[in-house]
């Protein structure tokens, strides 16, 4: 059976190992030799990079350089663009509710760059032949990065008004481009949500739940979640969203997690990207990730992958340890 | 057979055969303040003796079935309109008699004992409660009854008075965490002598383990190690026969010659002592005695036959198999350097004064200082005197640190008491005044006014001083339960002693001990009254009744006079006052902290208007109100019932607050510790480091923020220029990581730079150490305690 035919679970379970997930993207400019907006604004460098990532650090996903200020960039907002990272958000200029009502949704097929985004992730669907990976900012965070984590959080308690209106737009933002990118070919669409991991559960169920289910419901393909940082206060509720996946950080135990997640919800994660696959030896992330999979080795609903982003300067002998180890790790 | 019965303050000293207390010593109410430990006494006369006991059931005197008396403390408070019984908050102990120089039974002993024969006719039980800080009622009833027997007879109810008690929702802290400076002196060879233990042994220890129990509850500081043999000679204890009295002290080092004739010194009881002090929190300070200053080298000798001071020191000589002493500067110099090496690697030389008694020549002081220099080898020697001679404190006390002055010298130097205070502050010192065998007023002898036990906390807040020395705490005649009189022409009765060796062991505490322990319990209010509603107005009603201090005058040889008002209803009333001011006070105050708490940003204007209008200054309101509030919010968001979102507006609230009292008033700006916050270069993540910023302004840090996307030159250039204590960096992105190794490189750069802590989503302890910062935290709570410790706040 092909993975396009199977559930992410089936496609994980597909093989008597360990399936893994990398998430890698800078760690690839070095072999194209070029920088971060090269590979944004060409559909050909974004295969190339994938391409050669598969080749160099073969996994069980493909994935395009990761693009989380899509949205941010496509709005018009200051960006500071390094040549060798990703890009950050400079200003946070939507700060009233006339400004929330000021923005028009992008519309994926023809804003910025969006378009040569959709057909980059449609190029590397097309020609690797393995399940899709894209990681999408969740709308809770893209409205961090439009009005400032501060000024959002104090709106929550002084203006909720403002804020469920720009989570409207910011929903439907996302929304719109997510059901693009799965149009094109995604497998698997992670949505990702750092900017709640602030949020007390009370504001995460009514803030961030109803809104990532609306895109979950208006997606056909896998779909996921990652929070960065400590999420025990509020994993109960990221469970109950519309995903067949979460992906944690790696100061979650997941020893203590894994127990927690319902059988037919995968659990990836959370190999530490700095202080293991960045900072250590290739003996020592062998070590660590046979013990990691060997805990893991009851769940079959394991997938594993890294906490978070790597550290752009990585050793590519520590990351191919990891996905290596990882994945010849027979589950029996 | 008839009974009398009166409740009376704890003040109230009762002394047998004398009149029955008048109406305006009876008790009928009382409020107390939530920690605070009150008594009073239930005075019991009768027509013939009896026996009384507070057993709960049946007890008998050895006499058998003569007129027996049940004493019976319930007390009950109402919740909800339910009775509950709080009695286990009390306790009841009877009040045994010792005998005063003059031969009149004074009662002060608290006795352990259930049951006692009242010979005299009279006597005093005492009733004693504190309230814990987290009880809920507002008052309750306190009911004392006493049921009488004879011989087979049902026992019969034949007093019971109800007492009211209010308690106040005011917490009063420990008195050992007050800034009190309590500094008793410690005999512990007489308190072995007490049970005939042998000194420094396991027995030994234990027993002053019980002492430093007690002395803990009155809030002692100092430890105190005699490092020579009988420095004071014993007070020429071997002149007096009657109720004789063995008053030499030994030292706490074993000292021996080797076979080579060399020193060695066995530490162990030393080091025991002070771990022990250490526990009971009393080694703020250590104090050597016996090497400056000693006693009565005309009567009792000295061994030495080239050094005037009368060190004695005894040694066991291994080549002799026997003890000799010292005779030489020369081997007392070897010792001391031997003995300032052990503290210095205890690492207790910093804090060790060195103690001298009473002293009057200064040539030979200066001699002894000669010789302590020498010994101490460079290191920095720190004196400390009980001074009574003002020509010795005319031309030496500048030397001295720590000082602690006779009542007639506080007398004689009373108009530059401040300037005296500010001198040994600049030396880290303490200022105390002490009373010992002289003068009369304000002392704690058998004969004196109880309440002047209790009136040393008071007087001291008057003097503006840090605290109180007494040179014992427990020294006994040999039948001191019989009678405490010891050397009468010189020493009243009482002189020597706070408590009273047990069977158990453990000490007895007194009615004047008591009474010293309310005092002080007093003395932390009005430091609270001080500093809330200034000194100024503190000391003009307090010169309502001790006098005012100009009138404080000293009497040749050994007297003062001075006009102190010796009722407790005087006293009992300015303290009422102060209560319900400190009350109004913390209402205000705690409006203001809620505010924040509530994030009230709309009426927290007007709330700080109404706090300054009721006369609560403005760095008050800073500090107790705002501030206080936000270290509540800090607890709040620990404890995750605050998130994020609450903590930015609590601050916004805060923010609000400190801008309009800067604006409109000259408050001071936090003395604490500098911090430069800064989210490192190529990283716009700005919410941890704003929350971190937060939590660090409501404990009192100052904080320069330098926003985020900093270069670590410029983080480096600000916090050299500003001075900072430490640098916090944060980052979001592991990308920017290294960014915090770059500022750590270019600090080591710089001797004595700031500490650097780092934190952020993508950090973790490890990586802190790798690139050499000084500490991490997973969030802004455990930052500011982190940085707390770094900066020894």
């Amino acid at each position: 059976m092909n993975f396009r035919d199977m559930t992410l679970l089936e496609y994980i379970n597909s093989e008597d190992r360990v399936f893994f997930l990398p998430d890698m993207a800078t760690n690839g400019l070095k072999f194209l030799n070029c920088k971060s907006y090269d590979v944004y604004t060409s559909p050909q460098k974004q295969l190339e990079l994938a391409t050669k990532m598969n080749q160099e650090f073969e996994s069980d996903f493909i994935y395009s350089f990761c693009d989380g200020a899509i949205f941010c960039e496509t709005l018009g907002l200051e960006l500071l663009k390094p040549d060798y990272d990703f890009p950050s958000v400079m200003s946070h200029p939507v700060r009233t509710l006339e400004d929330v009502q000021k923005l028009k949704v992008p519309d994926p097929y023809s804003d910025g760059r969006m378009p040569t985004n959709l057909q980059s992730l449609g190029l590397i669907a097309n020609n690797i032949d393995k399940p899709l990976y894209v990681s999408i900012q969740g709308p809770f965070t893209l409205a961090v990065q439009l009005a400032g984590a501060t000024h959002l959080l104090r709106s929550i308690i002084r203006n909720p008004e403002y804020v469920l209106a720009l989570l409207e737009f910011t929903t439907e933002t996302v929304l719109r481009y997510a059901t693009a990118v799965n149009k094109v070919g995604a497998m698997y669409i992670s949505i990702s949500e750092p900017g709640t991991v602030t949020l007390s559960p009370k504001n995460f169920e009514k803030y961030v739940v109803p809104r990532v289910n609306r895109i979950f419901d208006a997606l056909t393909c896998w779909k996921g979640m990652h929070i960065c940082g400590d999420t025990s206060h509020f994993l109960d509720l990221m469970l109950s969203c519309n995903l067949h996946a979460v992906s944690l950080d790696q100061i979650m135990d997941y020893n203590v997690v894994a127990p927690k997640i319902p059988k037919d919800k995968v659990l990836i994660g959370n190999l530490d990207p700095i202080e293991l696959v960045g900072r250590s030896s290739p003996e020592k992330i062998q070590s660590v990730t046979q013990t990691f999979c060997e805990d893991m080795r009851p769940y079959n609903n394991f997938l594993c992958a890294l906490g978070c982003n790597c550290l752009n300067d990585t050793p590519d002998e520590n990351l191919r340890a990891a996905i290596q180890t990882a994945r010849g790790f027979s589950k029996q | 057979m008839s009974f009398d019965f009166y409740v009376v303050d704890s003040s109230y000293k009762h002394v047998v055969g004398e009149p029955q207390p008048s109406v305006p010593y009876i008790l009928s109410k009382k409020s107390v303040l939530k920690n605070e430990e009150f008594g009073i006494q239930l005075l019991i006369y009768s027509t013939d003796s009896f026996f009384v006991h507070t057993n709960k059931s049946l007890n008998l005197s050895w006499r058998g079935l003569i007129d027996n008396l049940r004493i019976q403390i319930s007390a009950t408070a109402i919740s909800e309109a339910c009775e509950i019984d709080i009695s286990q908050y009390f306790s009841a102990n009877l009040i045994e008699t010792v005998q005063d120089d003059n031969g009149k039974w004074i009662s002060d002993i608290i006795s352990d004992s259930l049951g006692l024969d009242c010979h005299h006719k009279e006597q005093a039980v005492y009733v004693a409660v504190k309230f814990p800080k987290e009880i809920e009622f507002s008052s309750c009833k306190l009911v004392i009854t006493v049921h009488h027997s004879q011989g087979y007879q049902s026992e019969s109810a034949i007093f019971e008075q109800e007492i009211p008690i209010e308690i106040i929702e005011y917490s009063l802290e420990e008195i050992v965490d007050s800034n009190f400076y309590m500094d008793l002196w410690q005999h512990p060879c007489n308190w072995a002598r007490a049970y005939n233990l042998p000194y420094y042994q396991d027995a030994h220890f234990d027993l002053i383990e019980k002492y430093f129990v007690e002395l803990q509850k009155i809030g002692q500081r100092v430890c105190d190690l005699i490092i020579s043999d009988f420095p004071w000679a014993g007070q020429r204890c071997y002149q007096v026969m009657e109720n004789h009295n063995n008053l030499f002290e030994f030292n706490i080092i074993g000292v021996s010659k080797d076979h080579d004739g060399k020193i060695c010194c066995d530490f162990s009881a030393l080091d025991r002592y002070i771990q022990l002090a250490e526990k009971y929190r009393m080694a703020d300070e250590i104090n050597l005695f016996g090497i400056l200053g000693n006693w009565d080298a005309r009567d009792f000798g000295n061994p030495l036959v080239d050094y005037a001071d009368p060190i004695r020191i005894q040694y066991k000589d291994a080549r002799t198999g026997q003890y000799a002493y010292f005779t030489t500067r020369s081997e007392v110099l070897e010792y001391l350097r031997i003995v300032f090496d052990h503290l210095d690697e205890l690492g207790i030389w910093e804090k060790t004064l060195i103690m001298s008694d009473e002293p009057a020549n200064i040539n030979l002081f200066e001699a002894a200082i000669q010789l302590i220099d020498e010994a101490a080898d460079g290191r920095k020697i720190q004196l400390k005197c009980a001074i009574h001679d003002q020509k010795f404190f005319d031309k030496y006390s500048h030397h001295i640190q720590s000082l602690s002055l006779n009542t007639c010298e506080v007398a004689n130097n009373i108009a530059s008491m401040d300037s005296l205070k500010e001198k040994v502050a600049e030396n880290n010192g303490t200022l105390t005044w002490y009373s010992c065998c002289f003068p009369t007023p304000m002392n704690i002898f058998l004969k004196s006014p109880l309440i002047e036990s209790r009136l040393i906390g008071w007087f001291t807040s008057y003097l503006n001083m840090h605290g109180f020395l007494r040179w014992s705490f427990g020294i006994w005649p040999q039948n001191v339960f019989e009678s405490a009189s010891y050397k009468p022409e010189k020493w009243a009765a009482g002189d020597m002693f706070f408590v009273y060796p047990s069977k158990n062991g453990a000490p007895l505490s007194s009615l004047r001990l008591k009474n010293m322990l309310f005092g002080l319990q007093d003395f932390i209010l009005l430091e609270k009254a001080k500093n809330a509603f200034g000194r100024e107005w503190l000391e003009g009603k307090l010169s309502t009744l001790f006098g005012e201090k100009s009138e404080i005058k000293f009497v040749p040889e050994r007297e003062i006079s001075m006009s102190h008002s010796l009722e407790w209803k005087d006293y009992a009333n300015f303290k009422d006052e102060i209560i319900r001011k400190l009350l109004t006070r913390q209402k205000h105050l705690e409006t203001i902290s809620s505010a924040i708490i509530n994030m009230d940003e709309e009426n927290i204007i007007s709330l700080i208007d109404e706090a300054l209008s009721n006369n609560i200054p403005a760095f008050d309101i800073y500090n107790e109100g705002l501030s206080e509030g936000m270290l509540k919010v800090t607890e709040l968001f620990d404890e995750r019932q605050f998130f994020v979102s609450e903590v930015i507006v609590c601050a916004d609230t805060l923010y609000k607050g400190v801008k309009y009292l800067q604006e409109n008033y000259p408050i001071t700006s936090s003395s604490g510790p500098k911090i430069v916050l800064a989210v490192v270069e190529g990283d716009l993540h700005e919410i941890g480091k704003n929350v971190v910023k937060i939590m660090f302004e409501a404990a009192g840090f100052r904080v320069i923020d330098m926003g985020q996307n900093v270069s670590a030159q410029e983080i480096v250039d600000t916090a050299l220029a500003e001075n900072a204590d430490v640098i916090g960096l944060s980052t979001m992105m592991t990308t920017t990581m290294p960014k915090m190794e770059e500022v750590i490189k270019l600090l080591k750069q710089v001797p004595n730079h700031p500490k650097v802590i780092i934190g952020g989503g993508c950090i973790n302890p490890n990586y802190a150490k790798t690139i050499g910062a000084d500490g991490y935290s997973p969030n802004a709570v455990d930052a500011v305690k982190l940085v707390k410790k770094l900066v020894e706040v």
